[in-house]
């Protein structure tokens, strides 16, 4: 009973602490754009070499992904978060002292992007999957999810406050300190993968989902994903304000995105529990292309755009813990870490294809309709994909 | 007596619950209150342009 009920407290723990350490790593890095101004007036740098750098984390991210997935299936999440926060915090404080672009790019590009891909999604839910039992690890991925998508939504505003109260030197301390506090957090992250004896190796995971056509399926979704979330988020302003509206009404429009992502993140960990993940995940991309629909062929006002806005919010993140959930659920928990880093990969290579194509079709074309319209080609496209995956998990011959 | 524990336990885990509810709406609501705030509507721009979200 004692055991129970201690097991059931150290869950808890694990669960609570991970979804921090999401949200405040992915609440920081929510905030980078607010001190584009402030440090490029102080510097003398203008918007490419913030674009980057920014650019150069994303790739960054995407790639360590993998890395660390794979360090925390071989040493364990607990280290792994480690480094990653303290890569992380490394890389605010260089940021704080980089005088020359490429100093930017090291620091704010690489070193953040490393450390991201430590104490982000790939990393954290299987650590909280496996401390939980299997009918509560979809809904704890919520959770997680959830906990990502608070830190965004709240994070900025506070961000937004510590600048106007400290200047960006203070903020960047005070957010860097914030990010410190995740190294003794990972303490409580610990934990890898059982290993059995003969069991399966890393490369021969590797070897049967590349071999798995599901999982081709999972990482050209989630690379959809990416595409929408990167290039609405970039690119929206500028349609915004092509469209006749002032930027009020984008500023609202961002905080309904991130506002209704927090309960479409938690709501699609919660029903993946219950219903199929891979017809969800489907669900969700179909929705997507009926949300860039209503905004492309309903007139601009203010309250289509809140719309839009609210029902992308819904689908935004909530990708996050299907995608994962299918994986863990499909090839098991021994690689998931690993195996969620190469999906995730996929998701930032998306997502710097939308920014790209976005600034490519708007010079050609002199508007973002035709981007908008493969947004939904490919929303329908990522849909089509993920109805036939196979979410059973792999028969495997048992270890000798 | 375990009936009465556990009716109170319970009891003071939905008022736990509901407090956390709370808590959680009215940091959201302050949240979404500071994105009306001029300096982020001035920078919104900035923040979206670097893929916040």
């Amino acid at each position: 009973m004692t055991s129970v009920s201690s097991s059931q407290s150290n869950a808890t723990r694990t669960v609570v602490i991970g979804t921090l350490i999401v949200l405040v790593a992915m609440g920081v890095r929510a905030t980078f754009g607010l001190f584009m101004q402030p440090i490029g007036l102080d510097k003398g740098w203008g918007r490419d070499v913030f674009s980057m750098a920014f650019a150069l984390q994303n790739l960054a991210w995407g790639a360590a992904s993998i890395l660390m997935g794979m360090m925390a299936d071989r040493f364990g999440a607990a280290r792994t978060i480690a480094l990653g926060a303290s890569l992380y915090f490394f890389g605010l404080v260089g940021m704080h002292y980089a005088e020359t672009p490429l100093g930017l790019y090291l620091t704010a590009g690489l070193l953040v992007g490393m450390g991201q891909a430590g104490v982000t999604f790939p990393v954290i839910l299987p650590v909280l999957a496996r401390a939980v039992p299997l009918s509560s690890r979809s809904t704890v991925m919520g959770i997680a999810s959830a906990g990502g998508s608070l830190g965004q939504f709240v994070v900025v505003p506070t961000g937004q406050a510590l600048i106007t109260g400290f200047q960006w030197e203070g903020a960047l301390w005070v957010l860097s300190l914030l990010v410190a506090i995740v190294v003794p957090l990972a303490c409580f992250m610990r934990g890898k993968p059982e290993t059995v004896v003969g069991g399966q190796s890393l490369k021969s995971a590797i070897g049967e989902a590349f071999a798995h056509r599901s999982f081709h399926f999972l990482f050209w979704s989630y690379f959809v994903c990416g595409f929408h979330t990167a290039f609405i988020t970039l690119h929206l302003p500028a349609y915004v304000t092509d469209s006749g509206l002032n930027a009020g009404y984008g500023a609202t429009a961002i905080a309904l995105i991130g506002l209704f992502n927090v309960f479409g993140s938690f709501g699609a960990g919660k029903l993946g529990g219950k219903y199929s993940k891979k017809n969800l995940l489907a669900g969700m991309y179909f929705m997507r292309a009926f949300g860039i629909l209503l905004l492309l062929v309903v007139p601009l006002t203010p309250w289509v755009l809140y719309l839009f806005a609210a029902w992308m919010g819904v689908f935004w993140l909530g990708t996050v813990p299907l995608t994962q959930g299918l994986i863990g659920q499909i090839y098991g928990m021994r690689y998931a870490a690993t195996l969620s880093g190469i999906v995730f990969l996929g998701h930032q290579v998306g997502s710097f294809a939308g920014v790209w194509l976005g600034g490519y079709t708007y010079n050609i074309t002199g508007n973002y309709d035709l981007m908008w319209w493969i947004g939904i080609l490919l929303a329908l496209i990522a849909a089509v994909l993920c109805l036939p995956i196979h979410e059973r998990a792999l028969a495997r011959p048992a270890a000798a | 007596m375990n009936t009465e524990t556990s009716t109170a336990r319970a009891k003071r885990g939905r008022v736990w619950r509901v407090l956390g509810y709370g808590c959680l709406a009215i940091v959201m609501a302050l949240a979404f209150y500071g994105y009306q705030s001029p300096d982020l509507r001035a920078n919104w721009e900035a923040l979206a342009a670097l893929c916040g979200f």
